[in-house]
Order: C-alpha cells, then structure tokens, then sequence
C-alpha cells in the first residue's frame, strides 16, 4: 500500500513537472516581458539610487526607493496571471488540460507555482542582478527583511487572488479582486488606522498579515508596534500556507471545471 | 526552468550591460549625501594687518562603490549684518577676497585641528599652516562667485580614485580670507564719519552664514562590470545550452530554421 502511494507521488510529480515545463514554455514570452521591463528600470534606480543608501546609517528600508514604481507593474502582472488562471477554468481550457492524465491538483499547483513563485522569483532576480554588476560588496548593504516581506506580502496578496480565480472562475472578478487587494484595501487600512486613533488590535493584526511589507514602513519608523515585524510576519506566512492548503483541497475535492 | 532562467538571466545581462553604457555616457551626476552647518569659526587669526577665518565645514563618510566616480561641491552663503550703534542701525557685509575648503582624511584631521590650536599668529604660521592643510589634502578648491548674488560663492573638485579606500571619512576646512577693508556698509550710505572706527573693528567672527557640502557621483563604468555583465549573459547562454542539449527535440524546429537563414545569408553575402 505505502509502496503504491509512493509510486502515486511519483508519477503525480512527473505530470506536475510535465505540466509545469509545458507552461515555461507557454510563458516564456511573458516572463521575459517582465524582465526587459523591470532590469532597466531596476538598473537605473540601483545604478543611482542604491549608492546614497550605502551612507545611511541605519536605513528602515534600502530599496523603498527603487520598488516604488516596480511594484506597481508586478502586482497588475500577478493579477494578469489570475486573470488567466480564471478564463482557462472557465473558458474550457482547463478542461482539456484535465482530461487525463493531469490531476486537478497538478493543474493548480503548477498555476500557483508559476503564477505566484517564478514571478516573485523573477522580480527578486531584477533587483540583485543589477547589484551584483554594480558592486556585489553593496548586497550585504541589501536588507534581506525588506526583499523577505516584500516576497511575502506579494505571496499572500497573490494567493488570495488566485483563490478567488480558482473557486469563482470568473476572469472580470478576479481582476477587480486584484485591485480592490492591492491598491484599495492598504489604503482603507491606513486610513482608518489613520482616523481611529484606538484603532481596535484586530484591524492592526489584519494589516500586518495581508501586509507585512507596508506595515515594517508604519511600524517600523514609528516604533509604536510592540512586537518585532519579522515575528509578527510567521502569521502572514502562515495565512499564505493556510491559503495553499485551501486551494489544494478546494482543487482536489469541489473543483468543477466547465 | 532551465529555459526561463537561462534566457532572463541572458537578457538581463544583455540589458543591465546596456544601462551600464548608458548611464556612464549619459554623464548624470546623482546626489549622494550632503551636510549643511552653520559657519562657526575654529580660529580667526590677524597677521600682518590681515585676518583669517579657519571653519570646519563638517565631514562625510564615504564607502567606494566600483564604477563611482565622487565630486564634492562646496557652497558657502553669507548674510548681510545688522549692527546697532549709536542709535544707528547698520546694515554691513562682510567682503571675501578668496575662500578655499581643502579635504582631508578624518584620521589627518586631529594633528590639523591641533596645530589650528595651537599656533601662533605670525606670518611664518599661517604659511605653516597652509603646508600642512596643502601636504595633507586630498583635494582642495577655491571658491568663486557663482551667483548673482555677491553673498554665495561655491567650488566643485573631483575625489580621484586612487584617493579613496573602501570605506573612509572626510572632513572639511574651510579658509576665508577677508579683503583688507573687512567691512562694506550697505545701508545707511554714507555712514555717519562717528562710526568709521566702530566699523572698522568689526570682526570676521561675526560673519553669519552657513556651509553646504554635497557629495555627487557619476557612474564610470568599469572594466569588471562590463566583465560581471557578460559573466551573467553567459551563464544564461550556458544554461540554455545545457537546455538544448538535453531536450534537443523542442528546440530542433528552431535550430532548422536559424540553420536555414544562416545559409541563405551566406549564400547572399
């Protein structure tokens, strides 16, 4: 029986890395649009940017400078992604994939890897590329807290979009979902942080598990949070993994596709 | 994966080798870091019926980054003086004749700052004094008027290279230089004849005003950049070559083609 199940694993990783290679190679343009677009502009901003940073002395963010604008385009290209991720499950495309002998989970999972973790990767990638040509002694000056929340917060963010496209399958959905999460909501946060001085306990807590990254700027300047950030970042991590779990039983057991 | 991370890593080396040039030929001078203090003199010294006005004009601390080319702009503004005598209002401007801002190591800076001291107020000293700030200098600039207004004068200098460690502090001193006649009256004019004397005595250590130093940079780009550049290319190039190897037959439809528009071009050529 185990030997079975292990056979089981086996072959459902072969599928899963079958699949996977197949959308490498379906996104290979994609990804590529990501990089010519981020490295240039990542290069300016490292190229002039970076070096006022080395002179601070204990800077709360290193590279807030330099994701201002990136950030921006590489949330709409996670949303993009859930985008299509929403019109393959419902346009019929998912189902072809389905047929056999590709399991539901397989399916979701290389959307979820590919969608969320090659291109947090990739991003990861246009910024420490452009230092290490720079001067790769300026990476120790990188602060690893910031590049680690920033990955989460995209994570988590990106997770909860790719949910809502896997149990919804609606592409126009999913996309406002992306934007009322990444551009609506920290704002409604900050302003009611802003507005309710006694804000309650539980709205700072969801703030800081959907968005690590922007609260270390609140709390990091201010030093008003009584706990450290990166503690208080396992919660986000664990609400990320919460997430994954709940779209891979979502996938293995209600998910329909038509 | 090979695929994807082979060709990003062979574009980005492509574009980030192209950025380089750019921004290197580009000239763009980019802020790094400035200090603005209020001018407070260390030392006035009279000799010879002339007066010299020694400032620290603060310091800076500077990590070398490859590729980096510094420069230091020093700015000094003065501001007229409102001198009350007699029941007189003065309005009076202090006249420089020449201010030099000379740069030197934090660890140069104590023996400098203890002659400063310590010295005496003879010829022999000042002329001492600017030995040492000269031997001891790794840039030095005179500054001129810039502007059109006659209370801002400012100098820019290089920091070579070969000046600079990994990581080192600088610090700044400042030289002012007075006219012989120190004070012009602006305002009442002319000045009552009983208040030439008064005026006359006004010291340079009343001379209000404030330094600002500013540390720019312009990227130079460097041989080993260049090298890193093409190094992450070739990793690319490699990793996708490790990738056309292994799954030769994704990529034999490609390669027929590039194989055929090869020979045609041959062929024309």
């Amino acid at each position: 029986m185990r030997k079975l199940s292990v056979t089981n694993i086996k072959d459902s990783m072969v599928r899963f890395n079958v699949h996977l290679s197949y959308m490498y190679s379906k996104m290979l343009k994609g990804f590529l649009f990501i990089t010519i677009i981020l490295v240039p502009i990542h290069s300016f901003l490292v190229f002039t940017v970076l070096p006022q940073q080395a002179f601070r002395p204990t800077p709360v963010s290193t590279l807030s400078s330099t994701l201002w604008l990136t950030s921006i385009i590489f949330t709409f290209i996670i949303m993009y992604l859930a985008y299509s991720f929403a019109s393959e499950l419902s346009g019929g495309g998912a189902q072809l994939f389905l047929s056999h002998p590709l399991g539901k989970l397989e399916y979701v999972s290389a959307w979820f890897f590919t969608g969320l973790y090659v291109t947090v990767f990739l991003f990861l990638l246009s910024i420490i590329l452009p230092v290490i040509v720079l001067d790769p002694t300026l990476l120790s000056k990188l602060s690893l807290r910031e590049l680690y929340l920033l990955s989460l917060e995209m994570i988590v963010s990106g997770a909860i979009i790719f949910n809502v496209a896997l149990m919804m399958k609606k592409s126009g959905l999913t996309f406002l979902c992306g934007v009322f999460f990444y551009y609506i909501l920290p704002f409604v946060f900050m302003l009611s942080l802003a507005v309710f001085r006694k804000s309650s306990e539980f709205v700072i807590w969801m703030f800081i598990v959907l968005y690590p990254y922007k609260s270390m700027f609140i709390w990091g300047y201010a030093r008003t949070f009584p706990y450290q950030i990166i503690q208080a970042s396992f919660l986000s991590l664990f609400f990320a993994v919460l997430l994954h779990i709940l779209a891979f039983v979502y996938s293995r057991w209600r998910l329909e596709v038509g | 994966m090979l695929k994807v991370i082979g060709s990003v890593l062979c574009v980005s080396g492509i574009i980030i080798l192209l950025m380089l040039l750019a921004t290197s030929n580009m000239h763009t001078k980019f802020w790094i870091t400035s200090r603005f203090n209020s001018l407070t003199p260390m030392r006035i010294i009279k000799f010879n019926k002339k007066t010299i006005g020694i400032y620290d004009a603060g310091s800076i601390s500077v990590r070398k980054i490859e590729g980096l080319r510094y420069n230091v702009s020093v700015r000094v503004t003065t501001y007229p003086l409102l001198v009350r005598y007699n029941n007189t209002l003065f309005r009076i401007a202090i006249s420089i004749d020449n201010a030099t801002v000379y740069t030197v190591r934090k660890t140069d800076y104590p023996v400098i700052r203890g002659y400063i001291a310590s010295m005496g107020d003879t010829v022999d000293d000042v002329k001492k004094l600017l030995e040492l700030l000269d031997s001891r200098c790794i840039g030095k600039v005179t500054l001129q008027n810039m502007f059109s207004s006659p209370y801002a004068i400012q100098g820019v200098f290089d920091i070579g290279d070969e000046t600079l460690d990994s990581e080192i502090s600088l610090d700044f001193i400042l030289l002012i230089f007075p006219k012989r006649d120190l004070v012009k009256v602006i305002s009442p004019k002319p000045p009552p004849v009983s208040s030439i004397i008064f005026l006359k005595n006004i010291s340079i250590a009343r001379l209000k005003g404030n330094i600002n130093v500013r540390l720019e940079a312009s990227l130079n780009v460097s041989r080993n950049q260049v090298t890193r550049a093409i190094d992450i290319t070739m990793l690319g190039v490699l990793m996708l070559g490790v990738d056309i190897y292994r799954n030769y037959d994704e990529y034999k439809h490609t390669i027929e083609k590039l194989k055929t528009v090869l020979r045609e071009m041959i062929k024309r050529s």
